[in-house]
């Protein structure tokens, strides 16, 4: 198969044979707010290998980012869970207590969200912010935490941390705002990194940019990814695995050479045939 | 002496808004209150603040003339040595209005800040929690709202007695129910955006995220707000004591200073309720200014 590696460049790596980190078995489940209480998720089942890049690919409304969300137990309060578990490095995640998960929150599993501006204070500064979760979760100083915040967005190559830590969210562009969520979410070093379509809503150069920087920092410290998307594009370059999901079930998941130049599945084959990479194949 | 920089503010008011206007759009579509305007306004309302603060605390060390002494000449016009002139006993109305300071500012400052922040509480937990919490705080209060609010602090105030502590206590409880549904509507409208899940998602606690996430965006409005409503609470205070019960009967107060002096206005004794009346007007006027600046200054997009 290496000789599809032009396809998908990520590929030329060995994808990491570690044993899964994250493991989510027959997760189901549907909205008390819905009328027919029909099923919103249904039996979702795939796992995260350790320090790999997973791509989970599928339409708006496939339940890609409400299986994410139940992964840190932040779901929508109207959600019913009715079948499955979700275990992180072992432990069910939907049978912890609320402190427990506090402890898990931002500091082992971390999260990036679609909108980077929405989802930060608009009150504090960046720095703060970053340093606040610091101080959550490791205790740090107000002095450490800040320096801390600073190392942070020099991370994320954010030119002049040291003023831009004292700026507020209205004053950084979509995509500084993202490299700022991203910075803030591996300030503790996680050991999973959920990213929610941490591109949509930037120019095509900012999120070729944000991508680059994401697969940049996961490979250097072979962090656990788990990108949710819609861009084949992206799958293809960046991503070890590939899960496909459609209406809350899993199709098709393998690695993602296989599931890019092989779909087993219709809706896989239907979903390249509309992206660009035909193009390029 | 509180007139003249008030009705200063009040020309450079539309001449400002005009200037911002015209430059914006040339329909000369008002813009929004403009920021010159507003950052004068609201050094101006904190410098009467101060100077009310001031005039307050020396009262306390000097006056002219005893506020509570009675006996020198009755009706004396304002001039020298009674600079506002003497009332019906012989009291010193500028000594009496410097006295009254203190007990206005004290009773509306301690009522406001005890109503803002049990309100901002209340209301911050009913928001955010919802369901059972803000169901019985609402519930509570919409059942005190039942009353019109002077009638209520005047029952009150009669029930109790008259008395500095329950006059703050009252007008507080008062004033309460008004914190706490714009405190509880701010967090409310806040509570589902994206940053609040994000503060969970970083492992926040709940009350972190109510108080130290959500609170903090609204801070503005409620500043702003305890501002305009310390100027009602000034108000209040003035008419209870104007009415009679709020204070002991002789203690200087502006509200009963002027209920004092009102049959001379009549007769052309003017100055007995005049003076008092100007300082009420300055009070509220400086708090109105206060608060029109402190929501722009609360809010970082608006700051700069």
């Amino acid at each position: 198969m290496s000789a599809d590696a032009a396809v998908t460049p990520a590929a030329r790596r060995r994808a990491p044979a570690g044993d899964a980190i994250l493991e989510i078995e027959n997760y189901g489940g549907y909205f008390s707010t819905s009328t027919d209480h029909a099923p919103t998720l249904k039996g979702v089942t795939y796992s995260l290998a350790r320090g790999a890049i997973t791509a989970i690919v599928g339409e708006t409304g496939s339940g890609k980012s409400l299986t994410a969300l139940s992964v840190l137990q932040i779901q929508p309060a109207s959600f019913v869970r009715t079948s499955g578990r979700i275990l992180f490095d072992g432990q069910d995640l939907t049978e912890l207590d609320e402190q427990a998960l506090r402890g898990i929150r931002g500091a082992r599993i971390s999260m990036v969200f679609q909108d980077a501006r929405a989802a930060l204070n608009p009150v504090f500064t960046v720095g703060r912010q970053i340093a606040d979760v610091c101080r959550l979760h490791q205790g740090l100083s107000r002095k450490d935490a800040a320096d801390a915040a600073v190392a942070a967005l020099r991370l994320v190559h954010i030119p002049d941390p040291e003023r831009r830590v004292r700026q507020y969210p209205h004053e950084f562009s979509g995509g500084m705002a993202q490299r700022v969520m991203i910075a803030m979410a591996l300030v503790c070093q996680p050991e999973l990194l959920i990213l929610d379509e941490p591109t949509t809503g930037l120019d095509v150069t900012i999120q070729a940019e944000i991508i680059a920087l994401i697969t940049e920092l996961c490979r250097e410290t072979e962090l656990t990814t788990c990108l949710i998307t819609h861009d084949l594009g992206v799958v293809a370059e960046t991503c070890d695995y590939a899960v496909v999901m459609r209406r809350g079930e899993v199709l098709e998941k393998g690695t993602c050479e296989q599931v890019l130049t092989a779909p087993r599945h219709e809706y896989t084959q239907q979903l390249l045939a509309a992206s660009r990479l035909v193009e390029n194949a | 002496m509180t007139t003249p920089t008030r009705s200063a503010a009040g020309v450079a008011d539309p001449s400002e808004s005009g200037v911002g206007g015209g430059t914006a759009s040339p329909v000369g579509k008002r813009r929004w209150r403009p920021r010159p305007t507003g950052a004068l306004g609201f050094r101006i309302g904190v410098g009467l603040l101060v100077c009310y603060l001031l005039v307050a605390v020396t009262s306390y060390f000097w006056t002219p003339f005893d506020p509570l002494g009675v006996g020198g000449d009755v009706l004396v016009k304002p001039g020298m040595p009674y600079l506002f002139g003497t009332d019906r006993l012989g009291e010193d109305v500028f000594s009496r209005t410097m006295a009254a300071t203190r007990y206005d500012l004290l009773i509306t400052v301690a009522s406001v800040c005890l109503a803002l922040v049990l309100g901002t509480v209340l209301g911050t937990i009913g928001g955010y929690y919802g369901k059972f919490w803000d169901g019985a705080i609402m519930r509570a209060i919409e059942t005190f709202n039942a009353f019109p609010t002077l009638l209520f602090a005047m029952l009150i105030v009669s029930a109790v007695g008259p008395g500095i502590l329950n006059i703050i206590v009252v007008l507080a409880f008062v004033g309460l129910p008004s914190y706490l549904r714009l405190a509880r509507a701010e967090v409310l409208s806040r509570k589902t955006w994206q940053f609040a899940e994000a503060a969970r998602m970083v492992g926040c606690r709940s009350w972190r995220i109510a108080f130290r996430h959500l609170l903090p965006n609204s801070i503005g409005p409620l500043l702003a707000f305890t501002a305009v409503n310390a100027a009602w609470v000034a108000l209040i205070t003035a008419s209870l004591g104007y009415l009679g019960i709020g204070l002991q009967p002789g203690v200087p107060e502006w509200g009963s200073m002027i209920a004092n002096g009102q049959d001379g206005i009549i007769t052309g004794q003017w100055w007995v309720s005049f003076f008092p009346g100007m300082a009420i007007l300055g009070m509220t006027g400086s708090l109105y200014l206060l608060g029109d600046g402190l929501g722009d200054r609360f809010d970082p997009r608006r700051r700069r």
